[in-house]
């Protein structure tokens, strides 16, 4: 989602977020302090790295780059400004949020482990050496043959310490229950320190229809697989807090997000409110491939143009003729022009052309042009449905502007950017 | 996942990790899909330096016999191509480490001078950059072996001027032990 905020009084200076170098520093700076929580250049460079401009600002301008840094501070800032407002209104005592925690908890903790037996596999000597033998220069086929190996022993060590967790653990399936119709609160997998209920695996909400059995009984599968794994990895001692609390930074924020927006959007309403309001949203203007050649006098206009309707081309003319470098390297061929964009002149007489017809001579502060429609893909007007999703961004978008002005006022924030002079 | 299998299962003995796999040989069916990353000794041989003149980011016209005697790792890469920023980094610190005992690394931007000038900048590049507009030198990658045209593309070039190793893809720190430390320690 793409937040455009507005944090007010702030001085950034350009210089020092584009003179940020690539390596890590040494100790992260703090660069923004928001109530008791903060942004670091740590903070800043781990979210870059993870952004979609993660490989695009690279390769950036200085000024650019500096533009993005600084736009990814301020939506960090959003997002912590966010975060202590969820922790204010208690929004992380929900039953909903404490759920998705323990789940992603309990995910870590499984992940955890089951890198861990990955780990243990060791190809022997032996085994590698005849690898190596076989995919003798060749990194990719020797890798290829490692991970094969690995794969096929991963497999066997999963099933053995599954079977032996079940055991030390009682396990015992009831999957006949699932078949009799099982109630929310019907057992369906139990062991001495875990137990599975219906209601677990099924959110009703979900499934109005009881879901077919089969389906039920791969989520129990799953489920205890997931509960089995995640407590012998948290019996081990396995600390997930850190990934816990990343995630926890990541989710609040959102958390606060939807509980406004539903407050901001009730409901389908509102948005068809907004959109009688708005047509224009729904305008798609038309597109049209054009050709242009500009030289610098009328008459020498009118000569070509002459040409032009006797048979010969304006892109051959163009290429030899047109005043216009850009144009006359791509001899004439301007590509797709949005209706409404350029220059007011050219626009105009584009509209009252038809495709394949040569305009008459326009005259333009470049020089004398003459223009032609190759295709068009016509505009029109795209239906609500198709236009929805945009409307209801906007929608967050404008009111979450003051919302984030009126947290800024709730919550200190105190930039700590320094000049570089 | 569990398999019904297992969950049915009644009397276990209790799992053990295995200790080692059975003495298996490399897995069938990988042999025939995965063509060889090196050269043939055949190739090898024949295979001498592709000559080029290209002008690097310090604005001087380079060629290959700039850098005679040294192990030449001479990197094919765009600015648009995330997997060539990665090992960008790992090369930086390659060419730290190994510089004095020969080891050059040369990259070949294939890219606008700008967007390769912001890179460097970026990424602190401490080797050479050659600008390889890739409209101007749209066969160079072929004449090096890369008919794929596939990037990141990397030649090692050994200390005799022969193409000794070509890889495909992202050179991981193992390949880059196997096969360019070696040519390191050969005077």
């Amino acid at each position: 989602m793409k937040i455009h905020l507005h944090l007010f009084g702030i001085l950034v200076s350009a210089a020092f977020f584009a003179t940020l170098p690539n390596s890590a520093m040494a100790e992260p700076q703090v660069l923004v302090t928001i109530g008791s929580m903060q942004v670091t250049s740590d903070d800043l460079n781990a979210a870059l790295a993870s952004s979609p401009f993660a490989t695009q600002s690279a390769s950036m301008d200085e000024d650019d780059q500096a533009g993005l840094r600084g736009d990814m501070l301020r939506r960090l800032v959003a997002a912590r400004l966010l975060t202590l407002e969820a922790l204010r209104q208690g929004l992380d005592k929900t039953g909903g949020y404490k759920l998705d925690m323990e789940n992603f908890r309990l995910g870590l903790l499984y992940r955890f482990y089951m890198d861990k037996l990955r780990e243990r596999i060791v190809i022997p000597a032996d085994t590698l050496a005849a690898m190596k033998q076989q995919f003798n220069g060749d990194p990719d086929g020797l890798n290829a043959a490692k991970a094969a190996y690995v794969a096929v022993q991963f497999k066997t060590l999963k099933l053995a310490t599954l079977q032996n967790l079940l055991k030390l653990d009682h396990t015992r399936l009831h999957e006949d229950r699932i078949k009799e119709g099982p109630k929310a609160n019907t057992v369906l997998m139990e062991g001495d320190s875990f137990r599975i209920r219906y209601a677990d695996i099924v959110d009703p909400k979900e499934h109005a229809v009881p879901p077919n059995p089969e389906w039920v009984k791969e989520q129990l599968y799953n489920r205890g697989e997931l509960l089995l794994v995640a407590m012998a990895a948290d019996k081990e001692g396995v600390d997930v807090s850190d990934k816990l609390k990343q995630y926890q930074n990541e989710r609040l924020p959102a958390v606060m997000l939807e509980a406004k927006t539903k407050e901001w959007i009730p409901d389908e309403k509102t948005l068809q409110e907004w959109f009688a309001k708005h047509p224009e949203v729904a305008i798609v203007p038309e597109r049209r491939h054009v050709g242009q050649m500009v030289v610098g006098t009328r008459k020498e206009a009118e000569y070509l143009r002459a040409r032009i309707i006797k048979g010969e081309s304006l892109f051959t003319l163009a290429g030899e003729f047109s005043i216009d470098p850009v144009g006359r390297k791509q001899k004439g061929d301007m590509g797709w022009i949005v209706e409404g964009r350029g220059m007011p002149e050219l626009n105009s007489a584009l509209s009252g052309l038809e495709d394949g017809q040569i305009s008459e001579v326009i005259e333009t502060k470049e020089g004398f042009h003459l223009l032609t429609i190759l295709e068009r893909e016509p505009g029109g007007k795209k239906p609500y449905i198709e236009v929805r999703n945009r409307i209801r961004q906007i929608v967050i978008n404008e009111a979450l502007r003051p919302y984030l002005g009126e947290l800024e006022r709730r919550y200190k924030v105190s930039w700590r950017v320094i000049k570089n002079t | 996942m569990i398999c019904a299998a297992v969950l049915a299962e009644t009397a276990l003995a209790g799992a053990q990790f295995p200790q080692s796999g059975p003495a298996a040989v490399a897995p069938q069916g990988v042999t025939a899909t995965i063509p060889s990353n090196t050269l043939s000794p055949k190739a090898a041989d024949e295979s001498k330096r592709k000559p080029f003149t290209l002008t690097g980011l310090d604005g001087v016209k380079h060629s290959l016999s700039d850098w005679k005697g040294k192990v030449v790792v001479l990197n094919f890469w765009a600015t648009w191509c995330s997997p060539c920023l990665y090992e960008i980094r790992d090369f930086v610190v390659y060419q730290k480490k190994y510089k004095a005992r020969g080891l050059q690394i040369v990259g070949l931007g294939l890219d606008d001078e700008r967007r390769l000038r912001n890179v460097q900048r970026t990424l602190e590049m401490n080797y050479p950059v050659l600008i390889a507009d890739p409209v101007d030198n749209s066969g160079l990658m072929e004449q090096w072996g890369n008919r794929s045209g596939v990037l990141p593309y990397t030649v090692v070039i050994d200390r005799d001027g022969r193409m000794a190793y070509i890889h495909r893809g992202k050179m991981d720190r193992d390949i880059f032990d196997q096969y360019v430390l070696p040519l390191l320690d050969k005077v």
